[in-house]
């Protein structure tokens, strides 16, 4: 408890558990940070008010324009007697900016605050009347990096939740679509919010998030797994059980397929549930294709992530237990090859995978101009010096890279990693028992994934479903005039 | 939890497992090209090729041969491991080449034990050598490190350009084990300048029986469906190349005998009409000539395709062998309550009647 005496003449006890709303407390508050400006007004030269903001968050222009302008010259305000009067006159629109709000509760008032709105702070009344004019420093909405398309829109999300939603809404025009807002982290105070098209969603999927949302107890939303990891059922699945997209027309897409979107603030992407597998096999370009080619890009697709995940495994078994499964021509061309390595080819492959991603986590750490020399230096001058040395055969040279190149066609790149990981352990297990292990690691994910549900609906939805017609956007993208029924075991109204 | 225990569970128990699960790299086996099978001194003798690397890793590959023998196939396979350096495999032999007198001993000697190796190819093509043990064929044919398992497979190759089917696979031997059918597998002989395929011998009750010559060989590829393409030299030099040729059988029984009709459609373009033969500009302007010459080539064909015929069934008459599997054909049309006497009889008194229907494309003038 602590006594402060207040130049209006009165003396109140402010205490700090309960936390009015008080400018001087606030000034004793914010007395070591010097971005959070509490300047005085005073008006009809009795009443002072204090406006807080935080310098750097606020339109200072706007802010002197459209609010200070009227409240310090119109007659309105100038006859005010009671902090009442100016409440009422700021609440009633005598002010150019209509976005105004009012509370009498601490925390509200400190969060919208430190948010970027500008709180002007009525002692007396113990109340804060709020202007929302937010306008920090933001990117400029930009080309995806990770999603970018031929034919296609070439905006993406940025790291602006309003900015984020005025994309997704400018794609869908209808009243149905709802946006709940959400804050999370105890310190960080970040925005989520919920989208979804009201009457496609399937509500439970949405009941789920909302509650998954509320129940997060963190402090601090700094990276996306933080909040990811709160979203999702199964912790220990490797398969992402979210999908993320950059592509606003993405979102919007499967919005209207009966997705839900989470939007949160600072991330430049938006999540997506239910996530099903055969959506980490989409790509955007395959809605601006023709859907023969659209549907050839997508098998080609198939067969890369069968490669990648494959192909080194396949390797290991045929060269170290069942070499009858190779043609007699490979046997032998891989044989010439081998002869002078002094590595089995458990060795080499796991070697060389582990090699390679070492070279892709220093190519993303290196600057771009350094990146491209290493790719060169560490993929064909050290790769040929290792194949010339003997210590690697140019067979498995060229059966990492065809793996890892296919790795790369994934579309969606948490999938990618997901096999990348895949990979290393049937490459494991074909070292330790060839085809049988593999077998072994085969059924292991094969029924994983059979049991693994986002939001309620199988992550092998529609493969896992008796109902045609719900192949048509699966292994092939069938004609636009087929794609009716939307792909979700939730609402079957449309 | 409970997953990840199983999981760690199961991965040690793999390891446990690894040691039977025949781990073996690829560069410590002895791939078999060409297995060779003879019977000498009572004993059946394998003869192995194998191509060795060069240990500087380039693509040069030399051939070595390794034998082994022993009372039956497996003892014999063993001694051929025992006297190699390396671990050896059969996955990947292409070729088996069977001796005379391992033929005439009978192919249910070998064909038992391949059959219970699970890693053989059983797209393996399988060859007798004529008049001659097949280690014999394989050392007169290794000369100046000549690559066999290579020259084989070009004359396979070239073989498969004319005959659809050859029926000497290693599965095709298995399939025979199971119903007891004649077998007719390709022959080799060696020429001065290598080696060829002449036509076909043929195994009765899985016993190298006789040798068909080339011409009888051609007549039973053709009646069996087995032609690709097949060049036809008629005697006054012309040249016509039949496609695809069809064959169908149609067995009746009159009066308490079987009668075999067979259409036989023969598709020809014509190859090379020598001038003589031939008044260009008089065909130009004469159509009907130009029909008379096509007449006249189609008979010549027929003639000559029906002395092909004629070879393939009187063998089949004369041996008494059921190389063109009459039985299943009769079988599968007709009620044979009628007939009383026994199959082997019965081949013997079969009448074939031959219809050959020509049809030759024109090309360039004619």
């Amino acid at each position: 408890m602590m006594l402060l005496e207040l130049k209006i003449g009165l003396t109140m006890e402010v205490n700090y558990k309960s936390k009015i709303i008080n400018s001087h407390f606030l000034k004793e508050k914010f007395s070591k940070s010097e971005d959070i400006q509490i300047s005085p007004i005073i008006i009809n030269e009795q009443i002072k008010i204090h406006l807080i903001c935080v310098d750097g968050l606020v339109d200072s222009t706007i802010l002197g324009r459209m609010v200070l302008n009227p409240i310090i010259t119109e007659d309105r305000f100038n006859k005010a007697v009671l902090e009442s009067e100016i409440i009422n006159d700021l609440l009633n629109g005598k002010t150019f900016n209509p976005f105004v709000s009012i509370t009498d509760d601490y925390n509200d008032m400190i969060t919208a605050t430190m948010c970027g709105m500008a709180a002007f702070i009525f002692d007396k009344e113990k109340k804060a009347v709020l202007f929302d004019l937010r306008a920090f420093e933001k990117r400029s909405v930009s080309e995806p990096q990770d999603e970018g398309v031929m034919k296609g829109a070439k905006d993406s999300f940025i790291e602006v939740l309003r900015t984020n939603t005025a994309l997704i809404r400018r794609r869908l025009r209808t009243e149905e679509l709802v946006i709940e807002h959400f804050k999370v982290g105890k310190l960080s105070k970040t925005d989520v919010a919920i989208a979804y098209i009201n009457d496609i969603v399937d509500m439970n999927i949405v009941n789920d998030l909302r509650k998954n949302i509320n129940k997060i107890s963190i402090d601090n939303i700094s990276t996306p797994a933080f909040l990811e990891e709160h979203l999702i059922k199964n912790k220990l699945s490797i398969f992402p059980q979210l999908m993320y997209t950059e592509r606003p027309d993405r979102c919007s897409a499967n919005l209207t397929e009966g997705k839900a979107a989470i939007i949160v603030d600072g991330l430049p992407f938006v999540y997506l549930a239910p996530c099903q597998f055969v959506m980490l096999m989409q790509s955007p370009d395959d809605y601006g294709n023709h859907f023969i080619i659209a549907s050839f890009l997508r098998m080609i697709r198939y067969i890369a992530m069968i490669l990648t995940l494959f192909l080194p495994s396949y390797y290991i078994a045929t060269t170290t237990f069942q070499n009858q499964m190779l043609p007699v021509q490979l046997a032998l061309s891989i044989q010439n090859s081998k002869v002078n390595v002094p590595f089995s080819s458990g060795f080499e492959v796991i070697g060389l995978l582990i090699a390679f991603e070492i070279l892709i986590e220093a190519s993303l750490r290196l600057p771009k101009t350094v990146g491209t020399a290493m790719s060169i230096l560490g993929g064909l001058v050290v790769g040929q010096a290792a194949i010339e040395a003997n210590l690697l055969s140019p067979t498995v040279v060229v059966i990492v890279s065809i793996s890892g190149i296919a790795g790369f066609m994934m579309p969606n790149q948490d999938f990618s990693a997901c096999l990348r990981v895949l990979r290393f352990a049937l490459s494991i297990l074909a070292s330790i028992g060839g085809f049988f292990a593999i077998g072994i690691g085969f059924i292991f994910i094969i029924t994983h994934l059979a049991g693994l549900e986002s939001y309620g609906v199988s992550y092998l939805y529609p493969f896992v479903n008796n109902d045609k017609r719900n192949i048509q956007d699966t292994i092939f993208r069938f004609p636009i005039k087929y794609l009716r029924t939307r792909l979700s075991q939730g609402k079957e109204n449309n | 939890m409970k997953k990840l225990i199983v999981v760690i569970f199961m991965t040690m128990l793999l390891c446990g497992c690894s040691a039977d699960f025949n781990k073996t790299e690829i560069d410590e086996i002895d791939f078999i090209h060409i297995l060779s099978i003879d019977y000498l001194e009572n004993k059946i003798v394998l003869t192995a090729v194998f191509s060795e690397s060069s240990n500087s890793g380039s693509d040069e590959m030399s051939v070595k041969t390794i034998s082994g023998k022993g009372k039956n196939m497996f003892e014999a396979y063993e001694d051929l491991k025992k006297n190699n350096n390396k671990n050896i495999s059969i996955a990947h032999t292409s070729f088996y080449l069977i001796g005379e007198d391992a033929g005439k001993l009978g192919l249910s000697n070998y064909i038992d034990y391949l059959s219970r190796d699970e890693t053989i190819k059983m797209n393996a093509f399988v060859f007798v050598t004529k008049d001659m043990d097949a280690s014999k064929f394989l050392v007169n044919t290794i000369n100046d490190e000549s690559t066999i398992h290579k020259d084989l497979d070009a004359i396979n190759q070239k073989e498969k350009q004319k005959i659809k089917r050859f029926n000497n696979k290693i599965s095709d031997l298995f399939n025979v084990i199971e119903n007891n059918k004649p077998i007719l597998i390709p022959y080799v002989i060696i020429l001065e300048n290598g080696f060829t395929v002449e036509g076909l011998s043929v195994f009765k009750d899985l016993k190298l029986y006789d040798y068909l010559d080339s011409n009888t060989s051609l007549g039973y590829n053709l009646l069996k469906n087995n032609i690709k393409t097949l060049p036809v030299y008629l005697d006054n030099g012309d040249g016509l190349l039949i496609t695809n040729p069809s064959v169908k059988f149609d067995p009746i029984i009159i009066n308490n005998k079987i009668h075999i009709n067979i259409n036989l459609k023969l598709y020809s373009t014509i190859k090379e009409i020598k001038a003589e033969n031939l008044n260009i500009m008089e065909e130009i302007i004469n159509q009907n000539n130009k029909l008379d010459i096509i007449d006249s080539l189609s008979e010549r064909q027929e003639d000559y395709i029906n002395t092909l015929c004629d070879k393939a069934i009187n063998y089949s008459i004369s041996s008494g062998i059921d190389i063109f599997d009459i039985q299943g054909k009769v079988l599968n049309n007709l009620d044979l309550k009628d007939l009383n006497e026994e199959w082997k009889e019965i081949i013997k008194n079969i009448n074939y009647n031959i219809k050959i229907k020509s049809q030759i494309t024109r090309s360039l003038l004619l």
